[in-house]
Order: C-alpha cells, then sequence, then structure tokens
C-alpha cells in the first residue's frame, strides 16, 4: 500500500514536471508561483503554498528537498495516515525538476501549520514556557505522538524548537514538525542528540530509537523552559565534550537551577545511559503526577587519570575513541606500543577493559598488515571504548542504522572512495562486530539487524549483476530511488514503478539504450519479492551478450509484471519482442521457428511480457525441441544407412541370389507338378 | 569336423551304392535315368555357382520332362528294349533335351529379371529417403547432418547438393547382374 501510494505519486510528479513549467504533484497539488514560505522553511529545503485542485481553501504547503537531501519515503505512507497524532503530516510527494538544480528534487506535500513555530529557526533567545504549560501543551501531544509513532516501530528524531508548531486556534497544543524531508536527524543539531548521536555525521545516524527522541524531546523542554538555547556559544565538538565530561544534564544547566518541577523529567530525559533514559511509561506516569523519582546522572566512560593522545589529553573512554576513530593511521601506532595498556592499567586500574582491549588485538585479523594493529583493530578497540558509539572505521562513522542512509549519500555524492569503504566494512565483519562486542543480550536485541548485516555480507561476496554495493544500498536505504542510467532522470521509488517508467521511455525514444545495468539489476533484487536468482544467473552468465542480458531481463521483467502490474506495456514488449525475435533461431526446428516468430510478433501488440517470457524462454519448448532435433538426426542417420546398402554391390549380388533360388524353385515345381499330373493321367 | 568329413565322404559311395543298386535291380530305368538325366550331370558338373542353382534348375526341369517316359515304362513293360527304344527315340530324347534347355534357360534369365525388378523397387524407395532427408535438411537445417559432412554456415554443400540431385531421376541404379 505505502508503495502503491510512492509510485504513483512518483511517476505523475516526474510526467508533470517534464512537461511544464508549473509544478504539480500527485495530479491535484500545484505549487502556487511565486509564494514562498521562508518561515517554513527547513535546512536547503524551500517551502512554497500548494494548492489542491479538489479542494481549494485547504491550507497546504509544498516542501521542496534539494537532490542531495535523502528524503524517508519509507515512512511516508504511515505518517500520512496517522490521523491522531500531533505531527505535521505529509500528504503526498513526487520528484520534480526545478530550474538551476541538477537532478531531481522531492518535493513533500504538507498540511499548513496553522501558528508558527515555537521558535524561529536560528533564534536563541525565546519566552519562556511554564512548566504546566509545557506539560499540557508540549510534552502531552508529543507523548502522544511518539507513542503513536512508536506502535508502528518509527522514530521522528527532529524534535527541536523550530520544528515544533503551535496548533489549536488558541495555541493549546503543539505539533512535532516535518521528519520526512531529510534523512533521521540530519538536521538536529549536536545539542538536541545524545552523546552517540552528536559524534555521528548527520547523515549518518540512523533512525535511531525512541530513546533518541527523548533526548530531543528533553533538550526541546529545557529550552522551552529556560528561554534560551544552552551551550550555544560552545562548537559541536565543545557540546560533546561537554556532555560527556559533566554529563548531559549538568552540561545543558550550565550551572543554573532546573526550573521548578522539571528537575526529575529533565534528569530522566537527557541521562546519558539510553536504558535509564525515560521513556513513554515514565512519561505518561510523570505527566499523570504519579512519578517523582530522580534518574541518577551517570558520566559515561569517564576516568580519573588523562591519556595524552596527539597532543591532547583524554579522561573518557568515549572521547578517547572518538579520537582513535578520526585517523585510523595514528590510532595503530597508538595500540601498537604498549601506552594504551599502560594507561589502562596503571592510570586508570580497568585491568578488564585493557585485558579485552588486548584480546583483540592478539587476534592477527589484519594479515595485510603482518601482525600489526590494522583499520579493524582500531574500530574493534573504539566500539570496545564505546560500545554505544558509532561504528569508526577508516574515517567513516556512522551508526549501525545509519550504514544505508551514509551509503545512500556517497552514491549520491558520487563518492565511491568511501562507498568502498562501507562495502568494506560491511563485507569485512566490521559491522557486524559492533553487535558482536557488546555481548550476549545485545545480541539477542539487535537480532534483526544482525541478520541483515550478514545478509549484506552474503550479498557482496557476489560481484554479478544485482548483487554488490548497490543491491547493499537499496536494501539498507529502502526508499532510495533507483540510480539507473538506463531510466534517463526519471524517479523510480518502488518497484511497480520501475516497468511503467521503461514504458515511458520506450514510448518516447522508442527504445532502450541499454536494459540493464548494476543499479536496475540490484534495484530489482532487492525490491521484488519472488525470488530471480535464476534470471539473475543467466545475467551474469550473459557476459555482455546483449541478446542473452534481453532474455534475462525479460525473465525478470515478466516477473515484476506478473507480480505488480501493469497488465499492458504495449510500447516495452512490442521492442523487446523486436529485439528478441532473433532468440527463435534458438529453435532448430524451421516450421517451429516460424510458428514461434509468428507468435512473437503476435504477442509484441498485446503487451504482455509475461506472454512474450513464456514463448522466448520456454525451457520446456526448447527441451522438446532438442529432442526432435535427436530424432531427425537418427533418421536422418537410417536413411543415409539404407541408401548406402541400396546402392552397394552386395544388395545387386543378392538379387541375383534371388534370382537363381526363384529360378531353381520354378523348377523343382515344375518337376513336381509333372510327376503328379503324369501320375494321376 | 572330422564326423562332418566323414560324411561329406559317404555321400557320393551312397550315391555310387544306390545306382549300382539301381543298375542291378531296374536296369531298364537305370538306362533311361542314365540317359535322360544327361544334362542334369553336365549341368553338375560345369555348376560353379555357390549352392548349385545351375544344376537345381536344370534337374527339375529334366526330370519334369523325363518323367512321362519314365512312367510310361513301369506301366507298361519294364524291360531293356522298351527303355532303349525310348532313348533312341529322337521325340523322345528331345523333349526330355528341351525340358532341360528350359531348366538352363530359367537359370538363366530369371536372376536378371528379379535384379531389374528389385533394383526399380530400390530406385524408388532411394528417391522416397533422398525426399526424406532433404525433408529433414529443409526443417533442421545442417545441424542434423553428421559430424563430416557439415560444412561452414550459410554455404551450400556440394556433396549433399550432388546427393540431392542423384536422388532424382540420375538416382544410380544396381546394374542387373
Amino acid at each position: 500500500m505505502a508503495d502503491d501510494v510512492q509510485e504513483r505519486a512518483s511517476l505523475e510528479a516526474g510526467n508533470a514536471s517534464e512537461g511544464s513549467a508549473e509544478v504539480v504533484i500527485g495530479g491535484r497539488y500545484r505549487l502556487v508561483a511565486g509564494s514562498p514560505l521562508p518561515d517554513l522553511d527547513l535546512g536547503d529545503a524551500k517551502a512554497y503554498v500548494a494548492q489542491d485542485s479538489r479542494n481549494e481553501s485547504e491550507q497546504l504547503f509544498m516542501r521542496i528537498c534539494p537532490p542531495t537531501a535523502l528524503p524517508r519515503m519509507g515512512i511516508f505512507n504511515n505518517l500520512r495516515h496517522m490521523m491522531e497524532a500531533s505531527l505535521l503530516r505529509p500528504i503526498e510527494f513526487g520528484s520534480i525538476k526545478r530550474p538551476g538544480i541538477a537532478g531531481n528534487c522531492t518535493a513533500i506535500v504538507f498540511k499548513r501549520p496553522e501558528h508558527g513555530a515555537l521558535m524561529p529557526a536560528g533564534a536563541n533567545k525565546i519566552a519562556a514556557m511554564q512548566p504546566d504549560e509545557i506539560s499540557r501543551c508540549v510534552l502531552g501531544p508529543a507523548v502522544l505522538t511518539l507513542g503513536y509513532m512508536s506502535q508502528r516501530g518509527l522514530t521522528h528524531r527532529s524534535i527541536r524548537p523550530d520544528n515544533m508548531y503551535w496548533d489549536g486556534t488558541l495555541k493549546t497544543s503543539v505539533m512535532l514538525g516535518d521528519c520526512v524531508s531529510f534523512s533521521p536527524a540530519a538536521l538536529q543539531p549536536v545539542l538536541y542528540e545524545s552523546v552517540e548521536s552528536a559524534m555521528t555525521p548527520p547523515v549518518a545516524r540512523g533512525v535511531g530509537t525512541i530513546r533518541d527522541d527523548f533526548y530531543a524531546l528533553g533538550v526541546t523542554t529545557l529550552v522551552l523552559s529556560s528561554g534560551s538555547v544552552p551551550l550555544s556559544n560552545l562548537s559541536p565538538d565543545d557540546i560533546i565534550r561537554a556532555k560527556l565530561q559533566r554529563g548531559s544534564f549538568s552540561a545543558l544547566m550550565e550551572g543554573e537551577r532546573p526550573p521548578f518541577g522539571l528537575r526529575e523529567l529533565l534528569r530522566g530525559l537527557l541521562s546519558d545511559d539510553s536504558y535509564n533514559r525515560w521513556g513513554l511509561e515514565q512519561l505518561e506516569q510523570w505527566l499523570g503526577g504519579g512519578l517523582r523519582s530522580s534518574v541518577q546522572e551517570v558520566r559515561t566512560g569517564a576516568v580519573e587519570r588523562a591519556f595524552t593522545y596527539n597532543g591532547k589529553e583524554y579522561s573518557n573512554y568515549r572521547l578517547l575513541a572518538d579520537a582513535l576513530g578520526r585517523d585510523d593511521k595514528k590510532a595503530a601506532k597508538v595500540l601498537a606500543d604498549s601506552g594504551l595498556d599502560k594507561w589502562l592499567r596503571r592510570g586508570v586500574n580497568d585491568n578488564a577493559m585493557a585485558d579485552r582491549i588486548q584480546s583483540v588485538l592478539d587476534v592477527s585479523q589484519d594479515s595485510k598488515t603482518s601482525g600489526k594493529p590494522g583499520p579493524r583493530h582500531v574500530t574493534q578497540v573504539c566500539m570496545l571504548l564505546d560500545p554505544f558509539g558509532p561504528i569508526r572505521y577508516k574515517g567513516f562513522v556512522a551508526m549501525p542504522n545509519g550504514i544505508g542512509s551514509a551509503l545512500a549519500d556517497a552514491f549520491n555524492r558520487g563518492d565511491t572512495e568511501r562507498v568502498q569503504v562501507i562495502a568494506e566494512c560491511l563485507s569485512s565483519g566490521v559491522a557486524l562486530d559492533w553487535y558482536v562486542l557488546k555481548g550476549g543480550t545485545e545480541s539477542i536485541i539487535y537480532d534483526k539487524e544482525i541478520k541483515q548485516i550478514k545478509q549484506m555480507q552474503q550479498i557482496l561476496r557476489h560481484t554479478a549483476p544485482g548483487y554488490g554495493i548497490e543491491r547493499c544500498l537499496y536494501i539498507l536505504d529502502p526508499s532510495f530511488p533507483c540510480r539507473s542510467d538506463i531510466l534517463s532522470g526519471i524517479v523510480v521509488n518502488g518497484i511497480r514503478d520501475l516497468l511503467p517508467a521503461l514504458e515511458k521511455i520506450v514510448e518516447r525514444q522508442g527504445e532502450l539504450k541499454g536494459i540493464a545495468d548494476r543499479h536496475i539489476a540490484a534495484f530489482i533484487a532487492s525490491r521484488i519479492k519472488s525470488n530471480i536468482d535464476k534470471p539473475l544467473a543467466a545475467l551474469e552468465a550473459a557476459q555482455g551478450d546483449a541478446t542473452a542480458v534481453k532474455l534475462a531481463m525479460l525473465s525478470i521483467f515478466a516477473r515484476m509484471q506478473s507480480s505488480s502490474g501493469p497488465s499492458e506495456l504495449p510500447f516495452l514488449t512490442a521492442w523487446m519482442a523486436r529485439e528478441l525475435e532473433t532468440t527463435v533461431n534458438r529453435i532448430n526446428s524451421k516450421s517451429l521457428r516460424e510458428k514461434m516468430r509468428k507468435r512473437v510478433r503476435a504477442l509484441a501488440g498485446t503487451g504482455s511480457l509475461v506472454d512474450l517470457h513464456s514463448c522466448l524462454n520456454s525451457d520446456k519448448a526448447l527441451a522438446q525441441d532438442e529432442r526432435s532435433r535427436k530424432e531427425a538426426m537418427r533418421s536422418f542417420a537410417d536413411a543415409a544407412r539404407e541408401i548406402a546398402q541400396l546402392e552397394s554391390r552386395e544388395f545387386q549380388d543378392s538379387a541375383q541370389r534371388l534370382g537363381w533360388k526363384i529360378a531353381s524353385g520354378i523348377s523343382t515345381s515344375i518337376a513336381f507338378v509333372t510327376v503328379c499330373f503324369v501320375a494321376l493321367s | 569336423m572330422a564326423k562332418a568329413k566323414r560324411r561329406g565322404a559317404g555321400k557320393p559311395l551312397a550315391i555310387a551304392i544306390g545306382a549300382l543298386v539301381l543298375l542291378f535291380a531296374a536296369l531298364p530305368t537305370a538306362t533311361l535315368l542314365a540317359i535322360g538325366m544327361a544334362p542334369t550331370l553336365a549341368a553338375f558338373i560345369s555348376d560353379m555357382t555357390p549352392g548349385r542353382y545351375l544344376a537345381k534348375c536344370v534337374a527339375g526341369m529334366n526330370f519334369a520332362g523325363l518323367s512321362p517316359f519314365l512312367y510310361k515304362l513301369w506301366f507298361t513293360s519294364h524291360d531293356l528294349t522298351t527303355a532303349i527304344a525310348m532313348v533312341s527315340d529322337v521325340f523322345g530324347l528331345f523333349v526330355i533335351y528341351s525340358a532341360a534347355g528350359l531348366g538352363w534357360l530359367l537359370y538363366l534369365g530369371l536372376p536378371g529379371a528379379v535384379a531389374m525388378f528389385r533394383s526399380l523397387n530400390a530406385r524408388r524407395r532411394i528417391h522416397a529417403l533422398r525426399e526424406k532427408q532433404r525433408d529433414l535438411i529443409d526443417e533442421w537445417g545442417e545441424c542434423i547432418l553428421p559430424a563430416g559432412e557439415k560444412k561452414n554456415e550459410g554455404a551450400p554443400d556440394p556433396a549433399l547438393q550432388e546427393k540431392m540431385a542423384e536422388g532424382g531421376a540420375n538416382a544410380p541404379v544396381p546394374a542387373s547382374p
């Protein structure tokens, strides 16, 4: 169902945007030219007034995301139907082209909020809200909305005051802002993110968990209650350092007393230990007035004596891990000498950590480095020092569930080096280490993710079309559109969109310039529900043979048409029939070949790739033809043998012998008859 | 093997004993047979064909010609005078030897006729087989030809073409003996 909406919208949008300068999404939502809404801009995404042709009175706006944005289209349909939630609900989306912008932009239509944001974008000060107003207008609706999202396994990841809007005529409530226009937490300032997420580049933060949303809600509550943004004078790195050195709660309070009545709430929501952080249950209890217990602040990873690395002193494991992960070569040198081990054993007296690091270093996994610590060792040591932190591998930093968006971003930017590092990170098992090094219980919690990483490893072992890093991209980022050049700029978000897009290209150009590339094969393989291993193997075996490639793709397309339509693809079918007519020559029998050729020509007009596939790719017909050919060979050989026999000297001799036999038989018979006749007469 | 040899050696002896018995027991019959069956003896001696078909042909017809005279001898007066009168009768001898001659002619003429008939049949059959082969090649192309007869793709096979042509009116006919 979700796919339906996405696909229809994107195709229609694509059509509209190409045809004229007017932007129309879903055939009804029109961008009103010259009507920017700067208050609703979000990052680089510009907002404009939109109009619904079926209901012109409805207040809408359209947000146009830049081509580099990675909109969360996977959650679009869920949010669209979440009527009860206090949320800026997206209504429709599509891909459009904008003048002066290379590539396709995603345009998303939202219902326009009645009032402005709680805090204007970029502002540091607002009028402070009273605690009871916060709990009634902000926390109540936010908890309700997060509850609905949690039920569907979704996270918001964009909770901050400038992305929350007053709701209701009398501003009695707030609604959470847009969370689909960019990848999860991509626009979240470091301040609003938990330490582990803050240490990760915005594009690779991943969907996270609802605990991350509660942390952001905690910071938002603090900002709204104090009327100012804390730590606003610090750089992102300094904010992270401050949070780690003092704990998030203390760092964000900046020595001030928490607003009356919000101490426990803020301590609970701003806990750096995600397992102790308040969740839905605690918040509901608190809102009901039943929870007053306080969460003890934990300075995660803090130690007494500092370790000097790269000229700086680190008295926190997590900060040290962050520093080590930024340059794996320098970090490898540090791991190679005994300084870190001595610091852990003597300075910090943490023999357990020292032993764990030593055991990791003892396993000579990086054979290329001939026993010396390599990039993977650095990654593993970082994981031990900061178990909940991101994966840090050769300068690539990402949360495990943010690898997909990081990979998509790398593909978007054409950063092949980064793509290579991510592929290495997945295939070498580095990503899996993140889960494994946590131990038994964590492995159970992350079972689904572990299975997915293992699946990626399997996929990366194959280099054939339909496998490799491209397929990982489409699996890890299920809403990433197909990047195949064959599509000539048409945006294809879902599998159902692909055949209509190809049909459109053939209709327009009369042909497809190519029919298969790594992206289109990987896109189909990752999105199709049926098993296409056999045609993928045929695609691999084709080895550039254009006809074999087309046959393999016909097989795949037929499955797609069979499972998800459309029922008629006249232009694509006619083109494929024309291109593949020569494949009937695989049939040895002339009459069958002619029959098949006629059938292919007849099928060209039907628009059914399924029928064309069953005609051209029929193993049964080929086997029958082969059997008949062998039978014909036998018949030909038998005839040749008989002819040779009839033409032989032996045959002539045998004729003579037969003549003599007959003559002697006649002679004997005459004698017998004569004797009888004489005797009787 | 030795047993077979002994059997082979015993056959002429048995014939000789039979002839002697016949000579002494029925001299008139023996006389008539000896003179009447002379063409058979001549054919037997000159016959070099495997199976001695010449002798068989001549013997049958020769005996057919002789049989009326044998009956006459046996059922009138079975004496030497009658027998000699019979063998000295020119008409009688003409009849007997003419019958033997017919047997010889049969031996000479029939194999040719049979071969002619069979060659006509063979020609028809070869034509049908060549037609069948042509149809098979039309239907399946060169892929059904034995490995040695396959030519370059698209190039006509001269030997095959020749063969095909031969399959029509110019097909070789087996020579008659």
